[in-house]
């Protein structure tokens, strides 16, 4: 017999969409959100990413881009 | 509060904060915010090393924001070819560099609502691998103790690409939307195969036949950040890429950030990659930041990394990286004097390949496991 999730879990749930798709945190309430360190920053300052660490390790590369040499004779 | 009452006031939040957005009114004219940003980042080994080093100039007036950067990247690296399958190469130090530019642009056109634009071109090589893999074509199609063999041609690798999209903040400080679809031109450095073919007078000659050189890839990635508790702010990017020759690429990272107390903030992240038929990696990392004062922070990061190998679909020889598992630890701060901050950072990383049948023979100098120094140095200046 399938186990039926909570009620409470549900409502967890369709609150934790709600504030997804509005926000649950006044603009009052963002004084530690609203930190240079918490965003996501796109000044090295702040950042955590590195522009080397792509070149070694390709599945950081969202953009796709080429592999370092295409065949030449493909399967 | 309850749950209940706690879903309730999300629903008037979503129901009150959309018209709110609708009808945001323009910011007020107010002097523009400059900053000056200069970086660099090296990468050694015992055989190589890297280094990425820019000035990026950022403007904000009123409702634009435009930023142009100026990059330039240098590659040195020990080259030995593999003597099990090239008897004639040699071992040499080769230099190569990478010159950048790159421009974005944010145009406030109503109240919740940015248009995106990018724009990007370099000259030299994209990557350090690709240095090494057209080094060991020089070096076989052109090795200077013999005559050029017929077909190859020096490589010129270059590239472009342009972007566009819009933010939306469809709730105030709270929540955003991004959508961004872009296209990048690439002239590769082309890999090369052996052939026979017939000269004018009748005589079987060898040759060197070159593999596509100009690729193109078509992009499109949307991503939401959203504030969700007074601590807690995510962001969600997700991403497809369609390249020239190739199956489709989906990666997606998702990113924390967490205030933990008044002086402690946790960065962490997570994502996936993956393209068919074979490709697979996944990566996740932490940051914790520590604020001994207003000015003086301290950092430490953990990173992990770990892909399926590329994608080999190369009949005769392959240059395609072998399976891949990485890790990288660094320790780090950041200071602020006047309107200077600077940040320095730097560990080291581990590079552990694993050779599979058919993969990576070639280049099994270049896919050698490695033990690297990382290092990043910023300085930016605002007035």
């Amino acid at each position: 017999m399938r186990s039926r999730p909570a009620p409470n879990l549900k409502l967890f749930l369709a609150a934790l969409a709600l504030c997804v798709l509005s926000g649950c945190v006044g603009v009052e309430k963002q004084r530690l959100v609203s930190k240079p360190n918490m965003q996501f920053s796109r000044t090295s300052i702040y950042s955590d990413s590195s522009k080397i660490m792509p070149l070694i390790q390709p599945g950081l590369v969202k953009t796709g881009g080429a592999q370092p040499s295409t065949c030449t004779l493909c399967r | 509060m309850s749950l209940w009452k706690f879903s309730c006031a999300c629903a008037l939040a979503l129901a009150g904060g959309l018209p709110v957005c609708a009808t945001d009114s323009a910011p007020e004219s107010r002097p523009a915010e400059n900053t000056v940003e200069t970086d660099t980042e090296f990468a050694w080994a015992p055989d190589m090393l890297l280094t990425d080093s820019g000035v990026k100039f950022s403007q904000q007036i009123n409702r634009t924001e435009w930023d142009g950067a100026l990059r330039f990247a240098y590659f040195r690296e020990r080259y030995q070819p593999n003597p099990d399958v090239d008897g004639l190469g040699y071992a040499e130090t080769i230099d190569e560099d990478r010159l950048s530019l790159l421009a974005n642009l944010r145009q406030r056109v109503a109240g919740p609502l940015q248009l995106l634009a990018s724009a990007s071109y370099y000259d030299g090589y994209p990557e350090y691998r690709r240095v090494w893999i057209a080094n060991r074509y020089r070096q076989k199609y052109d090795d200077p103790r013999f005559p050029r063999i017929r077909g190859y041609e020096e490589p010129e690798p270059k590239g472009y690409g342009v972007g566009a999209g819009a933010r939306w903040e469809y709730v105030p400080a709270q929540a955003f939307a991004e959508l961004r679809l872009g296209y990048q031109h690439e002239r590769t450095a082309p890999g090369y195969m052996d052939v026979l073919f017939t000269t004018p007078s009748g005589d079987i000659d060898a040759g060197a036949l070159a593999s596509r050189e100009r690729l193109d890839t078509y992009s499109v990635s949307l991503s939401s950040e959203n504030v969700l508790t007074r601590r807690v702010r995510v962001l969600n990017e997700f991403s497809f890429a369609d390249t020239t020759d190739r199956n489709p690429r989906f990666s997606y990272q998702g990113s924390i950030n967490v205030a933990l107390g008044e002086r402690w903030v946790a960065r962490g992240y997570g994502g996936v990659s993956t393209e068919q038929p074979t490709f697979d990696a996944h990566f996740f990392g932490l940051t914790l930041e520590y604020e001994i004062s207003p000015t003086l922070s301290l950092l430490v990061s953990g990173r992990y990394y770990r892909d399926t190998g590329e994608i080999e679909n190369s009949l005769p020889v392959t240059s395609a990286a072998p399976p891949l598992t990485s890790w990288e630890a660094s320790a780090g701060v950041r200071w602020a004097v006047g309107r200077s901050t600077f940040k320095l950072q730097g560990g080291p990383f581990w590079t552990d390949y694993h050779p599979e049948r058919g993969i990576g023979r070639e280049f099994i100098h270049l896919y050698a496991d490695r033990n690297w120094g990382l290092v990043q140095l910023t300085w930016s200046v605002q007035f």
